[in-house]
């Protein structure tokens, strides 16, 4: 067989199962048919192929009873819905559940959050129930000692912290200031630069260096009086 | 033209919930229905599994059913991809694409009746001994009425790759036809 009927034979092989199934067109059909016509080997194949398939398709089929069908149908189309009908109202109720306990927990721990990192008061604590404020008064009374110690060192603690974060502030403010200085300078130097490059008049240059030079005067007193 | 007039009816009646349509229309498909999935999934009881699986989901989806694809096609897509799903799940090669098994039901079934005939066993055991893909092919061009082209689209395989997995099938029941003397 040559090498083009072995190619075209090859093909016939794929595309006897679309002639099979009636899928070729008009012309398709004729040109396989003379094929078969000529080539015994797909002419063969062909006819075995549809001998097999005709024996397969001539066993019985397998099946289930009518009272089995009957009963998968009303499975799935929920006719004996009770059973159904009541899981549905089941899940629809727990995931509606779900839902509102899950909005209601989420908006309860916002609400905790709000309290518990909201700035607290330095009021002392209102008296427990049962206890009126006299003997809230005296239970602190008769531990004064302790009472103004703890306040005082809770007091102190505030009062450094605070004094720290000041002056945190007022270092990076100086350094703020500091670096300001130092781009005016970086500026005097580059107008001094074309200064000397461009010979430019004197007059109106000598005026913006002594501004600047008054910018620097004042930014050098503003931190002298952050600092102290 | 009368049957595809009907079939149109028993759709509409389906959507508008009626079940008895539903029975009606499944009715004409049934048993192709059942041998393509008995015969993928090699027993019956995963066949009534998967046969009620189906069920439902074409009951579920018959709002979605646009009349542009055969009732056929669709119906038994439903079924390759609830066999499909079933066995990617279970991941029991042997539960779905069983080799060399037959399905053997206890005698009390109609398919006892053929349990005897040779030919029957021959091409259950061969079919059963099919690799995946080549099986599924060829079932389902054998008990849907899909077109090679529609396989292609529900297997998601290339047109040419369908045919060559339907030729190497039906090559290999010949060969086994051939080797009994059937052909």
């Amino acid at each position: 067989m040559s090498f083009k009927n072995n190619i075209i034979c090859e093909e016939f092989s794929r595309q006897m199962w679309l002639y099979i199934d009636g899928s070729l067109s008009e012309e398709e059909k004729v040109f396989w048919n003379k094929h078969m016509n000529a080539c015994s080997s797909c002419r063969g194949a062909f006819n075995e192929a549809e001998k097999g398939l005709s024996i397969y398709e001539s066993l019985p089929l397998e099946d289930i009873s009518d009272a089995e069908f009957n009963r998968m149908v009303q499975k799935a189309t929920g006719k004996n819905s009770l059973l159904k009908r009541l899981s549905e109202y089941i899940s629809f109720y727990f995931l509606f559940n779900k839902i509102a306990y899950g909005t209601a927990s989420l908006a309860f721990i916002i609400l905790l959050l709000f309290i518990f990192y909201h700035p607290a008061s330095e009021n002392p604590g209102k008296p427990e129930a049962g206890k009126t404020a006299e003997s809230t008064y005296n239970n602190q009374a008769n531990k004064p000692s302790e009472a103004i110690a703890g306040n005082n060192s809770s007091v102190n603690i505030k009062f450094q912290q605070n004094i720290k974060a000041q002056q945190e502030i007022m270092e990076w403010k100086g350094q703020k200031m500091k670096s300001k200085i130092n781009q005016v300078g970086y500026s005097m130097d580059l107008m001094n630069m074309y200064i000397e490059r461009n010979s430019a008049p004197i007059d109106k240059w000598t005026i913006k260096a002594a501004a600047l030079d008054k910018e620097i005067e004042r930014l050098e007193k503003e931190i002298e009086n952050s600092s102290l | 033209m009368e049957n595809i007039l009907l079939e149109k009816q028993l759709i509409e009646r389906c959507r508008k919930g009626e079940p008895e349509a539903f029975s009606q229309l499944i009715k004409t498909y049934r048993r192709q229905l059942y041998t393509y999935l008995w015969k993928l999934s090699g027993n019956k009881l995963e066949a009534d599994d998967l046969l009620q699986e189906t069920l439902i989901k074409a009951w579920k989806g018959m709002a979605r059913y646009n009349h542009e694809d055969k009732f056929s096609s669709w119906l038994f897509s439903i079924a390759h991809n609830v066999a499909m799903d079933f066995y990617r799940k279970s991941k029991v090669r042997s539960s779905i694409f069983v080799t060399d098994e037959l399905g053997i039901a206890d005698n009390n079934t109609p398919h006892s009746q053929y349990i005897a005939n040779e030919l029957m066993e021959i091409l259950e055991a061969v079919i059963s001994s099919l690799p995946e893909k080549q099986k599924q092919v060829f079932l389902l061009r054998q008990h849907s009425e899909m077109s090679f082209k529609e396989i292609s689209e529900l297997t998601k395989e290339p047109l040419n790759t369908v045919l060559g997995h339907m030729h190497y099938a039906v090559e290999k029941i010949k060969k086994t036809l051939r080797i009994k003397n059937v052909i």
